[in-house]
């Protein structure tokens, strides 16, 4: 047997002595736990539905092109990144561009379409300001397109949607697609007749941690992994300056694409907040 | 009601060997259990090919594969945010190291498609042709991804001359 890695013996090799026992020994380690088939079951039904809307949606796809977006819902913790607010003000209902109109202008740029979705998709919302983050790293995603989107309010937790712009791998032409909810607590409670976020120059809104044990964080984490699914990831992190969940969903290439994925991340948002 | 009978069957025979051999996939025990199981929610949604396929079984392993390689190539694997995780792997600083834990260290050092070829023609003792279909490739290709991975866990898990555990060439257990 030719040990040599990078002088490769084409006849497969022989295996080495004992490995299939050794190997089956180890597998033998591994604790299956326990099969909840109902769960299974649930998820699979989950999939089959998500894969219809999504099959559905390719229109509204369209809208955000065919290289991906990534979305956020959330509010993000004292000591985190700083929104900055728009230049331009909040779009009222009237104006904002709807998600088909502005599929079918290929003039806009990117981010500006990336806004029209992010608007149409919660027209409903007690949003009080439209804001953008300023390209460059944000978060954890370090995302080049920037940020936009808008904050919305519901019994004193605050949300930021938040669209952003493709992230490349890096290898040339593939994105990934990503889905980011961030919650926490903010004290006072948001109203919309002040600022809303921070702003600079003033002292950052205090946040009052959610939740404020690891227990608790476990039964959000477990919350959110019933509601989204073996497609998701939800990360729990803690800072001096309060909690920070993170529920990321993630999606391949069209499939996360659209304001249909938009909305059901608002969906996954709001069950969250109902569960918790 | 007969055919989600027959399927939840299927997926209880399948649950405990498709974690053992995610966890030589992955050397973690609750990231084989995710493997599994992701595997297992895939087999439901397709469960008119899986009954239809000539060897169900198969078509399972195939699934485990293209879950393992998805999974590998997403970058999501390299983002976490968080500083620390609620319930993330655990070592125990007391457990000696054996054959087992070398094994298990040395398959963690193959790329995961050389230890998705070593797994299923040595744990799963699959035949060239049929790894080559699980996972997609030549027959050519599994002889490649084999040899280096076989070569690269043999380099690994030798211990170097000086360890009490060493065994000189030509007296047995040179793995």
């Amino acid at each position: 047997m030719n040990t040599d890695v990078f002088d490769v013996d084409h006849s497969g090799g022989e295996p080495p002595e004992g490995l299939h026992d050794k190997m089956h020994a180890l597998a033998l380690t591994a604790d299956p736990g326990a099969l909840d088939l109902p769960r299974l079951s649930g998820r699979a039904a989950a999939r089959r539905r998500r894969s219809q809307a999504v099959a559905a949606s390719t229109l509204l796809a369209l809208a955000v092109g065919a290289s991906g977006v990534v979305l956020g819902v959330g509010a993000i913790g004292a000591g985190g990144d700083r929104l900055e607010v728009a230049d331009s003000p909040t779009a009222s209902p009237s104006s904002r561009p709807s998600a088909t109109a502005s599929a079918a202008d290929p003039s806009l740029p990117e981010r500006a379409r990336l806004r029209s979705t992010t608007v149409s998709a919660f027209p409903d919302a007690a949003d009080v300001q439209e804001f953008t983050y300023p390209a460059g790293p944000l978060g954890p995603l370090g995302n080049p397109y920037g940020a936009t989107g808008r904050t919305l309010i519901t019994e004193g937790l605050g949300f930021d949607a938040v669209i952003n712009g493709p992230v490349s791998d890096g290898k040339g032409g593939e994105y990934a697609t990503r889905l980011n909810v961030f919650w926490s607590a903010i004290d006072p409670p948001l109203s919309a007749d002040g600022p809303q976020i921070d702003q600079p120059g003033r002292p950052p809104r205090p946040r009052v941690p959610l939740p404020e044990s690891l227990s608790a964080a476990r039964g959000v984490r477990a919350v959110a992994y019933r509601i989204v699914g073996q497609d998701s990831l939800a990360v729990v992190a803690w800072t001096p300056a309060g909690g920070l969940v993170q529920l990321r969903v993630v999606g391949i290439g069209t499939e996360a694409n659209g304001a249909a994925f938009v909305a059901r991340t608002a969906g996954y948002a709001r069950a969250l907040l109902g569960d918790t | 009601m007969r055919s989600d009978q027959e399927r939840n069957a299927f997926v209880a025979a399948q649950h405990a060997p498709l974690v053992r051999a995610a966890f030589l996939l992955t050397g973690q025990q609750a990231a084989a259990q995710d493997l599994a199981q992701e595997t297992l929610v895939r087999v439901m949604v397709k469960w008119r090919l899986v009954r239809r396929a000539a060897q169900p079984e198969a078509y399972v392993r195939a699934l485990l594969m293209n879950v393992f390689l998805d999974g590998r190539r997403r970058r999501w694997h390299g983002e976490v945010p968080s500083a620390s995780l609620p319930d993330g792997e655990h070592f125990d600083p007391y457990v000696r190291p054996d054959d087992r834990d070398e094994l298990r260290r040395g398959l963690l050092v193959l790329p995961a498609r050389q230890r998705a070829a070593v797994v299923l023609r040595h744990y799963e003792q699959r035949s060239e042709a049929q790894t080559a279909e699980l996972l997609g490739c030549s027959i050519g290709t599994v002889k490649s991804l084999t040899s280096r991975g076989l070569a690269t866990l043999r380099n690994h898990m030798v211990p170097p001359a000086g360890d009490p555990r060493h065994v000189p060439p030509g007296r047995g257990g040179a793995l």
